[in-house]
């Protein structure tokens, strides 16, 4: 779908600390490669939205820098889209028009996007509710409209935040496996922060754990099964073993101090 | 209870409960042998409205008038001072207190001083009209401006959106609801601050409130004075069934408040 290339992260010695708190997040230091899918977990608390947010250029660091493809995030805002806990729709706009939102809010809206629009609505499976409302929408759709309108921008980096946590399982599987095939057509890096540890390892190629106080990385599991993945993956031995794994490593940040 | 229950008869439950009043009425008056200089029974009220026609008629256009200008103006100062107190914590801070000092004002106290300012007349009633229905639209609005979803402004961030087009394509609208439920007060307090001016004032023939004057001043006229009160009433209904309608059309299809069978 895109000539646009996935995005190089490179974090140095990056640490945030909140006016009057601890520190929440301590030298962290990590290089993404274009199109690594880096999953963040660990205990509440220790920076995993925070480190998305710096990423974003939403929060400035208090140490260390942030660069995308060697330019700092606040440089290369067009270059990234962001996908928050919550849908975060426009109630007032149809599912349609809020794909539509980063092209509205562009200086044109050339005719040949539109072909992009419908193809995205195809792709996650919003086509017959593209003239609905927000609130006619499950929460399942609504994730999925976010989605489209994240993916319309063409990201070289995609940064999510614990998108799926408010959904059923059946869905959040659904959803995951949807991504994955979104990024078969869209070349993307992307950091996803998520509390579960299976979503970790389907998704993504490199798994973070992180502790807290002050929010450091404390080990990283590297998942190798090829992409695309699928359901039956999460069927295999390999999948069980690695989701073993990472949970032991999340246990350990728990009990450390 | 199953024909409540159905779609299409919400006028009936208010239509019982209403003629269940009437017939109460009826009663009390009946057993407690009322006089009609205290109360009168609804067919007297009916027939004063009759008989005093020609002078209500124009009266409630009259007053309806003065309480539509005042009304026209609260409503876009109200939405102008909302957005200029939204605009920056500051000014918000420094000045909302006042606009409640203001809107403490009694309208009895009001009513001297806007006849002083502005004579006796439409103007010093609209301006009472104003003043009253005012501060429910800087509140409401003022609350709806501020009150912006912290995730969708982050969105925008994001988006790299203009601040005019964070104002006009999501403030704005997001605060669309709350200015309406803002209005709908004011379209209630309208008509009741014109026709207190007028009562108050004393200053403005062929209005409802200076009706209210003569008729309340002869003991056989309470008839006539429970006629002012229906007209008022439908006066209102005339205010709120309108921003009902413009909210409906604004709202219904994206916001909770007007979801259909509501």
């Amino acid at each position: 779908m895109s000539a646009l290339r996935a995005a190089s992260v490179a974090l140095e010695s990056l640490g945030k600390r909140f006016p009057q708190g601890p520190a929440v997040l301590a030298n962290v230091t990590l290089t993404a490669q274009p199109r690594d899918f880096v999953a963040l977990i660990g205990p509440s608390g220790c920076g995993k939205t925070t480190l998305l947010r710096l990423l974003a250029g939403l929060t400035p660091p208090s140490a260390g820098a942030v660069t995308i493809d060697g330019l700092l995030a606040a440089e290369v805002r067009e270059r990234l889209a962001f996908i928050f806990q919550e849908p975060t729709l426009l109630p007032w706009l149809t599912t349609r028009q809020n794909v539509e939102l980063p092209l509205r809010l562009g200086k044109k809206l050339p005719d040949k996007q539109n072909g992009q629009v419908q193809e995205l609505l195809k792709l996650v499976g919003l086509e017959p509710a593209a003239e609905q409302y927000p609130r006619q929408l499950s929460g399942g759709m609504k994730m999925r409209v976010s989605l489209a309108r994240a993916l319309l921008r063409q990201p070289g980096l995609l940064l999510l935040d614990e998108p799926f946590a408010a959904l059923d399982e059946m869905t959040r599987n659904r959803l995951n496996e949807d991504l994955l095939r979104l990024r078969e057509q869209t070349p993307f890096t992307a950091f996803f922060v998520t509390h579960s540890v299976s979503e970790a390892v389907f998704l993504s190629n490199r798994v973070l754990v992180l502790a807290a106080n002050p929010g450091r990385i404390a080990g990283e599991i590297a998942v190798s099964a090829p992409y695309p993945r699928t359901a039956e993956w999460r069927e295999s031995v390999d999948y069980q073993r690695l989701v073993t794994r990472a949970t032991a490593m999340l246990r350990q940040t728990h009990a450390m101090p | 209870m199953s024909i409540v229950r159905q779609k299409n008869s919400w006028w009936l439950p208010p239509l019982v409960a209403g003629a269940g009043l009437l017939a109460l009425w009826y009663a009390v008056v009946a057993i407690f042998k009322i006089p009609t200089y205290l109360l009168p029974m609804p067919h007297e009220v009916i027939a004063a409205l009759w008989r005093e026609r020609a002078a209500l008629f124009p009266a409630a256009l009259h007053t309806g008038g003065s309480a539509l200008v005042g009304f026209l103006v609260a409503v876009l100062g109200g939405a102008l001072v909302a957005i200029t107190l939204a605009s920056s914590r500051w000014l918000k801070a420094a000045l909302y207190p006042w606009v409640l000092v203001v809107q403490m004002i009694p309208v009895v106290v009001l009513v001297p001083v806007f006849v002083i300012w502005f004579h006796a007349g439409l103007r010093s009633i609209t301006a009472i009209a104003f003043m009253i229905s005012f501060f429910p639209v800087v509140a409401s609005t003022t609350m709806g401006l501020i009150s912006t979803d912290r995730g969708l402004l982050e969105l925008f961030t994001v988006l790299e959106a203009t601040k005019t087009q964070e104002i006009f394509r999501l403030r704005l609208p997001y605060a669309l609801p709350y200015f309406l439920s803002g209005v709908k007060i004011a379209a209630t307090l309208a008509p009741i601050g014109a026709i207190s001016g007028e009562f108050l004032a004393g200053t403005t023939p062929d209005s409802l409130g200076y009706l209210l004057l003569i008729y309340r001043s002869d003991p056989g006229k309470m008839p006539e004075v429970f006629a002012i009160a229906l007209v008022a009433c439908l006066l209102g209904f005339v205010f709120v069934g309108a921003v009902r309608w413009l909210s409906w059309v604004l709202l219904h299809q994206w916001h909770e408040s007007e979801r259909s069978g509501e």
